[in-house]
């Protein structure tokens, strides 16, 4: 079931009555259950996966916090009897065991996400290497696997908890079904975002009172999400997979509108999704984490990675980007680089090599393609870089006196950190390395700006018409963004106005979407990030 | 404070306000009902019950004539078809009908398409679903078609897709939807009026094509054809399910069911390769299903001597045809109801392969290098037949005409075009020793460098 198919809207009415009416102490398992028919529509088989996940997270988590409930017991109870050495021992011993779990709960589920979503990639690349060191022609062994829905997203998600929950930040959920809850949860089951037990697990487990001014709110979440989709991303895809399927038929001038419509349509489908879930979630008067502020108006391409996608920024943040920086070999490469390159190098190296690693592995994570590695690797260097270019820019804007507190200078930060971004999607939205590469090189050396105005743009999937109302829903998009920019909360504002000019604005949204809608035509209503 | 009842009222009333629009706006800009509105209506207003009900989709409204099978029944016979109507339009169009009345046998037309639909268009829906009486049925219909395709959408808000084109077009049809006419249709005389009319709607659902027309007859020469396949693998469950749905209503309503492939133009069976394979694999989904099945492109000329002109395009029938057609059916269907042994007066596809003693249509193909050209004629013909084909060329610029090959069996020819600039080739098709130098089929089209 997919939030733009008709299936959804009548299961989640019915979901909401039943949620609302059945005893509040029932409400979670309500929610638990509504979580698995949602899921169970994409098919029964898949539903093992999920469990597996959920199971296993659960028993690692709980014995961890055993383990530790264990150890903290017997160290207060023999607290007297103890030698500092016996203490150490309790300790060491109870983290190995700890360790252990951690780490194969850690592998098995990783193991599962990586066989399932690269197993063909590797055995394609292993196989071709060794045709090329042997001369042979053997062909890949290919499986037909069969990508459960939402994998990625819940998987992440449940090992964010269980590294949590072995970090000691918080004891283990002892009720399975709650925790199942949690891993399930279907408004963020399709493409995030990735919730964090600490922030989304009260919410969950604790009663709902029916809010109907939140029950607005959530509405009109759904509204906006549903606009960003449906007349934007919906209409901006036909002309992006045109570039990009064809992308030798068009000079680079074509090829840099199809890069521009790519990051609108990509903006509008991924944010619009997130607002979609959001919203619905808010329907049960659930808060999910933010995932998308405004992204395009960052200042850096650092920035931008904190304001987009946020909750897998932070996951990778968090789980990757500090355990790494922080472990002995980085310290170790730091004091090299300290001592042989200079103190700021010393500093810088470290985070270098694990921004570059963390970006590495959410190239990876899009896919199993070359140009996502390419892409990750594109936004890792770029973001590392950017520290040891720092007193060049310090340098450049002394000498050329360049007043920084302008409005005209966050502009051109802002056109800057855009212009690096959609460099980058050449890698992200290609349909492979070779065709990245091709389009970089046309863009430069065959812009063809014939093509821009003998017609062509018209011949790429779009009418005039369809051109017209990207225009126009660009506008308000970016007016409405402009606004949330600028701290106003656009649906509390709304509430505050007149009934009769918010209803306007309502019946204005609603009447639109109906009639604008683009998805039904070609796309099947699917997110794009539902497949990973 | 928020759950106020103040807040409510306003919720409710937001609700009943967007209605309100949605019904504006309907009825302003969705096009008025126009056949399958008067056919439903004109079903809702048969007093008298009806003996035998032909169903279906365009086949049926433009076949059959009601007028004639009544004639020649000698009893009620009424069309209830619905233009682009899939099984599951039909079935729940049925199952409304059976609320109102008791017809003895239900025929319902059919395609190979039928079989193999993903889903009915949208309009079929919107142009029948909302004048159905029953409520029920109405939203039954709605998820049932909506869940074959996902269009739910646009069959929830009609105006969505189907929508006037102009601001004058949505003046006219506010002011032809606040008819009394059009409200109270029909009103006594007006089904009436219709019957002598020479084309367009008839009443009792019948439609007439004037074979004089521009469009009215088909014209056999100049089109263009390819073989097509027809995929057994192809059929749809939930087509077969639907068939089902309407054989066990008919059931349930002690009503016979019939399953007629009407008449085709020849070539069009002809260019289908496994033509037969499918009607036969349809033929056992129909006795499977225990609905007798008939395919009148094999009836024999003793019950039906299907003429070319009959056509008035590549799948219905004129009015001369529908004449001749519903003659026949009712003369078919008083032989069965007798007890006749019906499959006598079918072939068997190889008798009707060796039946088609011409050729039914006939086209080439060229490919150029520089100013060699090659054609490559081809054509539909029964087994028996074999074709020669004639080349004539007629220079464009000059109007002179030559014959540039004679007629020969080989399909192929190859010529040097470098005399001419623009031109057009004519390929004859005729039947090998046909001992005379008319042609059967032609086929031009004009070439340029």
């Amino acid at each position: 079931m997919s939030f733009l198919q008709f299936n959804f809207w009548i299961f989640l009415c019915m979901l909401i009555l039943a949620y609302y009416f059945l005893p509040k102490k029932l409400q979670w398992v309500c929610l638990l259950i509504g979580s698995y028919v949602f899921y169970m529509f994409a098919g029964i088989k898949i539903t093992g996966y999920i469990i597996f996940t959920t199971l296993s997270v659960w028993i690692g988590a709980v014995l961890i916090s055993k383990i530790n409930e264990k150890k903290e017991n017997e160290l207060i109870e023999k607290k007297e009897a103890l030698t500092p050495e016996a203490k150490k021992n309790i300790r060491t011993l109870a983290k190995k065991k700890q360790r252990i779990i951690f780490w194969c709960v850690l592998l098995i589920n990783f193991g599962i996400l990586g066989f399932l979503k690269y197993f063909n990639f590797l055995s394609e690349n292993i196989t071709g290497l060794f045709n090329v060191a042997t001369g042979n022609r053997i062909e890949p062994i290919m499986l037909g696997l069969l990508l459960p829905l939402g994998i990625s997203f819940y998987t992440f998600q449940s090992m964010g908890y269980l590294i949590d929950v072995y970090n000691g930040k918080y004891k283990a959920e002892k009720n399975l079904f709650k925790f199942a809850l949690f891993v399930s949860f279907f408004p963020q089951i399709i493409q995030g975002p990735i919730n964090r037990f600490d922030k989304l697990a009260d919410q969950l487990y604790e009663s709902h009172k029916f809010d109907l001014k939140k029950f607005e709110y959530g509405l009109e979440l759904i509204l906006w999400g549903l606009f960003k989709k449906m007349i934007i991303a919906d209409r901006a895809i036909a002309l992006v997979n045109e570039v990009f399927n064809h992308y030798d038929q068009y000079g680079g001038g074509i090829t840099i509108l199809g890069v521009l419509f790519y990051s609108l349509q990509q903006y509008a489908d991924f944010s619009g999704g997130i607002d979609v879930a959001m919203g619905v979630a808010e329907l049960f008067g659930i808060n999910m984490s933010i995932n998308f502020k405004r992204p395009y108006f960052s200042i850096s391409l650092s920035e931008f990675w904190r304001r987009w996608h946020i909750t897998l920024g932070s996951w990778m943040r968090d789980y990757i980007f500090y355990p790494l920086a922080l472990t002995k070999k980085m310290s170790q490469i730091g004091k090299i680089a300290n001592k042989y390159i200079g103190r700021k190098a010393g500093k810088i190296i470290p985070v270098a090599i694990s921004n570059i690693v963390v970006f590495l592995v959410v190239g990876i994570w899009h896919g199993p393609y070359w140009h996502y590695v390419a892409w990750g690797l594109y936004n890792g260097i770029i973001i590392a870089f950017s520290p040891i270019l720092e007193p060049f820019y310090i340098w450049l804007k002394r000498i050329t006196k360049v007043n920084t507190e302008c409005f005209s200078y966050h502009l051109f930060r802002i056109l800057r950190t855009f212009f690096f971004i959609n460099l980058g999607w050449y890698f992200d939205r290609a349909n492979s390395l070779k065709a990245s590469l091709y389009m970089l090189h046309n863009t430069i050396m065959n812009f063809n700006l014939n093509q821009l105005m003998d017609g062509t743009i018209f011949k790429l999937g779009l009418k005039d018409f369809d051109f017209k109302v990207l225009f126009v829903a660009t506008v308000v998009l970016v007016a409405i963004s402009v606004m949330q920019e600028n701290g106003i909360k656009v649906r509390a504002f709304l509430s505050e106005q007149n009934l009769v000019f918010r209803w306007i604005v309502l019946y204005v949204l609603i009447f639109t979407i109906i009639s604008l809608d683009a998805s039904s035509k070609n796309l099947l209503g699917g997110f794009m990030y539902a497949q990973f | 404070m928020h759950n106020s009842k103040a807040a409510w009222s306003r919720a409710i009333i937001f609700v009943i306000v967007f209605i309100m629009i949605n019904y504006v706006l309907t009825f302003v800009v969705v096009p008025k009902g126009d056949i399958s509105r008067k056919v439903m209506r004109e079903m809702y207003s048969q007093t008298e019950d009806m003996d035998v009900v032909f169903a279906g989709a365009s086949l049926s409204q433009r076949d059959i004539n009601p007028y004639i099978m009544d004639k020649e029944l000698d009893c009620k016979t009424f069309d209830y078809p619905f233009d682009y109507q899939m099984y599951t339009g039909t079935y729940y169009s049925l199952k409304e009908l059976f609320d109102y009345h008791k017809p003895k046998l239900v025929v319902v037309t059919t395609e190979q398409t039928n079989f193999t639909t993903k889903g009915e268009k949208p309009i079929v829906y919107l142009s029948t679903a909302p004048y159905m009486k029953s409520f029920f049925n109405e939203v039954q219909y709605y998820f049932a078609s909506s869940a074959q395709d996902g269009y739910y959408l646009d069959r929830l808000f009609a105006w969505r897709g189907y929508h006037v084109k102009s601001i004058q077009d949505a003046v006219k049809n506010i002011y032809e939807k606040l008819d009394p006419s059009y409200i109270n249709y029909p009103q006594p005389g007006q089904v009436e009026a219709f019957a002598n009319n020479k084309s367009g709607y008839i009443g009792k659902g019948g439609l007439k094509v004037d074979p004089s027309d521009p469009k009215g007859t088909i014209n056999y020469d100049n089109v263009k054809s390819s073989y097509t396949n027809q995929n057994i693998n192809d059929i749809k469950e939930k087509d077969v399910e639907y068939l089902k749905k309407i054989s066990e209503l008919c059931k349930a309503n002690n009503c016979k069911l019939i399953l007629l492939s009407p008449s085709a133009p020849v070539f069009q069976v002809l260019r289908t390769k496994n033509y037969f394979d499918f009607d036969n694999e349809m033929a056992k989904i129909a006795k499977d299903l225990n609905i007798e099945y008939y395919n009148y492109n094999l009836i024999k000329p003793e019950l039906f001597n299907l003429k070319g002109d009959y056509f008035s395009d590549r799948e219905h029938l004129n009015s001369k045809g529908a004449e001749a057609f519903s003659k026949s059916l009712a003369t078919f269907l008083k032989l069965r109801q007798n007890g006749d042994d019906m499959n006598k007066y079918f072939y068997t596809p190889e008798e009707y392969y060796a039946s088609i003693n011409y050729v039914a249509l006939t086209w080439f193909n060229f490919t150029k290098d520089d100013n060699k050209i090659t054609l490559v004629a081809n054509s539909f013909y029964g087994t028996k037949v074999v074709p020669e084909y004639q080349y004539i060329l007629t220079d464009s610029e000059t109007g002179k005409q030559h014959i540039i090959r004679d007629y020969d069996k080989n399909p192929t020819f190859v010529f040097d075009s470098s005399s001419y600039k623009k031109y057009k080739i004519r390929v004859n098709a005729r039947v090998y020793g046909s001992n005379n130098d008319e042609f059967t089929r032609y086929y031009e089209e004009e070439i340029s460098k």
